[in-house]
């Protein structure tokens, strides 16, 4: 469906050249609700400004169809009016001297996949009355809240009956609540239409419950492209690790790896753990072990193997609510614990640690290691 | 004890602003009601001339031609200009910023000179190199026509116009265009449908001020008088009667109308303004729109710039140039060249002794009044929460709509009404006066932008920590202030050293300055005189003008990158 070869594009920035994209492949299917996942400033919006021809690749080739779009090689660039897709913007970039119903109707009528005049109302009432906004329909837009706004965006998109239909953080001007609740609806409406969906997001949660498959990026590149739960229980690296959802990493290197499974040996002990697939790791290499705060057990159950577990002092307790958190040493290795909100460990005190081998993953170190950060919400 | 609050100091010197705001609405009103200059007795004697003067109607349709035949060269100059500037990939936008902003300096009066020496139909250098003058029978140009009027003014009041465009353009989110090229709509409809619509108030804005600019201006009437009257024109004519006494009832009931048709057009964008509210900008991110590449419209862009210098900037200076070194007006023939020498700018020094002092006591007087009121009037209006605040504000935004030659006249009425007790009429501090109370609308309107930049947390943060409002004043408002300041100080120099409005209508004929120098010595006709100290002043003002973008970066507005 989409085919994306050797994607490079770069930006200025005052003197420099920066490289927002290095050699991206990618393939998302038919019907595939394809989700780019990464930090601020990862190149995830670019890849979907090139997708949507706003931004001119300087290297690589973009199909749709099997149809070139773009290749800089040759130098075709189709340009977007006449792209088979739609997009939704961040923005919502409602035009404010339009009412909902001409936001929608616009495109049908001017652009190049208007329809019969006659046929543009049955089609914009059509998607207002899908999303549920048709009472709004001779409204200005200025006047909407953002999520009314988001509905317009959308219905505006797939009034256009697009080969592919992106979206470009559509959720993230949206308070927490109305994210939530929209998640679920979009991923219901996507799959009632069987649309070809790339959608752009940094919130993990948002990725993982709504991709059928999740490319996770990083400086320009696509670090790992998988189903949700393969990402997150089988993150290929560091980067990918921190990024989607809270893991421990405790440093240490590689005694032995066959396919699938590692023991990583730390300052604590030797333990077993799982690896993603498709990743090589050479023994004596440098890696980290890889556990979710909820996946560690403690206090060890009595018949848990010793080469399991490890001892750990208790340096502080967080009360969360529904869980209790709670931080740990392991030697000079931070851990943090997330528990029933029942259990009790005082601080100070010593306790066993157990990691269960099938929980535990070994990830290689992120080619340059950099801080990653999640709490900035855009690119 | 009760000591004095420092903060009233703040509240006397806007007052005192207010003032003299007042003063530049009313001076004409008062001016108009009195048949004599005794101010006390009042009748409406001067309307009714005004009013029965069987010339009127026509003098109106042609200060109406005038504005809008000036504003229609200004924008079908400063749209593509603005666009070329905030909006593309234009290989000499730093050429074409410096250009507009030296332009900005060129006093308009020097370039109406230059066009008159170029184009007279009875010695024009041009007719006369053509050898179709009046003598010959029909002249090929003649300068003294309202269509000359509108192409000069509309030429001179390009690059303000451009400026004012280029943050409207800069603002646009460039999603919308995104938004609609993506749903398939191709770029020229994007263009006519998206873009238009969204910057109409801003070319509306710009257009009613500078139609409003156009009108008032006296700079270029005053040197080309076309045949027939324009109401500036009623005006000087009220002021400076064949029998030499100043009809100030007429000058007023005039000033009056002319006013009246300003404030009209201000009205009018207001409430369209207020309509478009509903194109304000909505919620969520916007995006920095991206720049056209103009490929091999490049040269169409260049030579739309080269045919703007060229007729406004390089044609009156070289025309200056060849006037300053000839004795009298004549083509640049072999013969001419016999009797080229540099007397013109030998003599321009020595008349430039007295009048150059002068100009300098104006400057520095317009720049201290205007600067020190608007600061106050920026503060309270910004500020203060005080009742007074919107009526401040309301009034500032209305003083622009009051014309030079109506702010001479209030002035001049102003001060022959209190001479007995104040003799400021005749002196350079009316001028000033009146000057700075023109400048004062600009600056606290440029500072007001500036002081709604800053946020109020930072000097909430000093009250907190114990300030009191004066040291918050003094501590944190004007040094954050103070690059707005700065700029406003120059640009006010600029525009007072350059101003003959004022000064030609106010004349005190034992004090002249550089600007009725430059037009006594043209009338006179010492035009190699005239010349040179017309270039003396131009190179004096294009360097403050630089010297003003270059310091402060503001002449810039928008154009910084936002990223």
């Amino acid at each position: 469906m989409i085919t994306v070869r050797g994607l490079t594009a770069t930006y200025r920035l005052g003197r420099d050249t920066v490289t927002a994209l290095d050699g991206v492949d990618l393939d998302v299917e038919p019907g595939q609700v394809f989700v780019l996942l990464g930090p601020s400033g990862c190149g995830k919006t670019t890849l979907l400004r090139c997708l949507a021809g706003l931004e001119t690749p300087v290297a690589g080739q973009i199909e749709i169809d099997g149809i070139p779009l773009s290749d800089a090689a040759t130098g075709l660039f189709v340009p977007p009016e006449d792209r088979p897709l739609a997009m939704v913007f961040q923005s919502y970039a409602m035009w404010p001297h339009m009412s909902v119903f001409d936001n929608v109707a616009f495109p049908l009528k001017a652009g190049r996949r208007r329809l019969p005049s006659n046929e543009v109302d049955g089609r914009v009432d059509e998607v207002l009355s899908l999303l549920g906004i048709d009472h709004l329909s001779a409204r200005s837009v200025t006047t909407l809240s953002g999520g009314q706004q988001q509905r317009v965006g959308l219905a505006r998109a797939i009034a256009l009956r697009p080969r592919v239909l992106l979206m470009d953080e559509p959720l993230s001007n949206l308070d927490f609540r109305l994210q939530v609740e929209l998640r679920g609806q979009l991923l219901a409406l996507m799959h009632e239409l069987n649309l070809t969906t790339v959608h752009v997001t940094h919130n993990q949660a948002e990725a993982l419950e709504m991709g059928d498959r999740i490319a996770v990026m990083d400086a320009g590149h696509v670090v790992q492209t998988d189903d949700p739960e393969s990402i997150y229980h089988r993150p290929v690296d560091e980067h990918v690790a921190r990024f989607v959802g809270d893991m421990n990493l405790i440093p240490g290197s590689v005694a032995r790896w066959s396919e699938g499974t590692a023991q990583v040996q730390t300052a604590s002990g030797m333990f077993l753990a799982m690896t993603a697939e498709n990743i090589s790791l050479p023994e004596g290499a440098r890696c980290f072990l890889g556990i979710r705060p909820a996946d560690l057990v403690v206090p060890a159950p009595t018949d848990a193997p010793p080469e399991t577990c490890l001892t750990a002092t208790v340096t502080d307790r967080r009360f969360q609510g529904d869980r209790m958190m709670f931080g740990l040493k392991a030697g000079n290795d931070p851990l943090e614990i997330s528990t029933h909100h029942s259990v009790r460990l005082s601080v100070g005190s010593e306790v066993r640690v157990h990691i269960p081998p099938d929980s535990a993953i070994a990830v290689k170190p992120s080619p340059q290691t950099r801080p990653t950060d999640q709490s900035d919400d855009g690119d | 004890m009760t000591r004095l609050n420092p903060l009233s100091l703040i509240y006397g010197g806007a007052l005192i602003g207010l003032t003299f705001i007042v003063i530049s609405l009313a001076g004409n009103i008062v001016g108009s009601l009195t048949s004599d200059t005794q101010f006390n007795r009042f009748t409406l004697d001067a309307y009714s001339r005004l009013l029965s003067d069987p010339g009127l109607p026509a003098t109106l349709l042609r200060t109406l031609a005038l504005g809008f035949g000036s504003i229609s060269v200004t924008l079908a100059f400063a749209i593509p200009f603005a666009w070329l500037l905030a909006r593309t990939d234009f290989k000499w936008k730093t050429g074409l910023f410096t250009l507009l902003a030296a332009k900005l300096a060129i006093p308009g009066f020097i370039t109406a000179m230059a066009y008159v020496w170029l184009f007279n139909p009875s010695a024009g250098l041009v007719n006369a190199l053509l050898g179709q003058t009046n003598y010959t029978g029909e002249p090929a140009f003649d300068v003294y026509q309202i269509k000359w009027l509108c192409l000069l003014q509309g030429l001179v009041l390009v690059p303000g116009a451009a400026f004012m465009l280029i943050p409207a353009l800069r603002n646009l989110d460039g999603s919308l265009e995104e938004a609609a090229r993506v749903a398939g709509v191709p770029a020229w409809k994007t263009f006519r449908h998206i873009v238009m619509p969204l910057l109409a108030p801003g070319i509306l804005a710009v257009g009613v001020f500078y139609f409003v600019v156009a009108v008032e201006m006296f700079d270029f009437v005053a040197i080309i008088a076309p045949p027939g009257d324009v109401l500036v024109l009623t005006i000087y004519e009220a002021l400076n009667t064949v029998d030499g006494l100043p009809d100030y009832g007429l000058a007023g009931a005039a000033g009056v109308l002319l006013f009246a048709l300003s404030a009209g057009a201000i009205l009018f964008y207001v409430r369209f303004l207020r309509q478009a509210k509903k194109y304000a900008v909505l919620g969520g991110k916007r995006r920095d729109p991206g720049l056209v590449r103009l490929g091999k419209w490049q040269r169409a862009a260049s030579a739309l710039v080269i045919l703007w210098v060229t007729l406004s900037v390089g044609l009156p200076v070289v025309t200056l140039l060849w006037v300053a070194v000839v004795p009298f007006i004549q083509p640049p023939t072999f013969a001419a060249l016999d009797s080229v020498s540099l007397y013109g700018f030998l003599d321009g020094l020595a008349y430039l002794r007295e009048p150059l002092t002068n100009t300098a006591i104006v400057m520095a007087g317009t720049i201290s009044m205007a600067l020190t009121f608007a600061i106050c009037l920026t503060w309270v209006v910004t500020r203060s929460r005080s009742t007074i605040a919107p009526w401040a504000d309301a009034l500032v935004f209305l003083a622009p709509a009051v014309p030079a030659i109506v702010t001479a006249t209030a002035f001049q009425v102003m001060g022959i009404a209190v001479y007995q007790w104040l003799p400021l009429y005749g002196t350079l501090w009316l001028i000033m006066a009146a000057m700075g109370t023109r400048m004062l609308a600009y600056c606290t309107r440029t500072m007001n932008a500036a002081a709604l930049q800053i946020h109020p947390e930072l000097e909430e943060a000093a009250w907190v920590a114990g300030l009191s409002r004066w040291r918050t004043f003094t501590g944190v408002f004007l040094p954050l202030m103070a690059p707005a300041i700065f700029y406003a100080a120059l640009m006010v120099g600029m525009l007072a050293a350059r101003d003959l409005t004022l000064p030609l209508i106010m004349n005190s004929a034992g004090t002249p300055l550089v600007s009725v120098l430059i037009f006594d010595l043209q009338t006179n006709g010492e035009t190699a005189s005239a010349a040179a100290v017309a270039l003396y002043m131009i190179v004096v003002l294009v360097l403050l003008a630089l010297t003003a973008r270059r310091l402060t970066g503001m002449a810039e507005p928008g154009l910084e990158p936002t990223r």
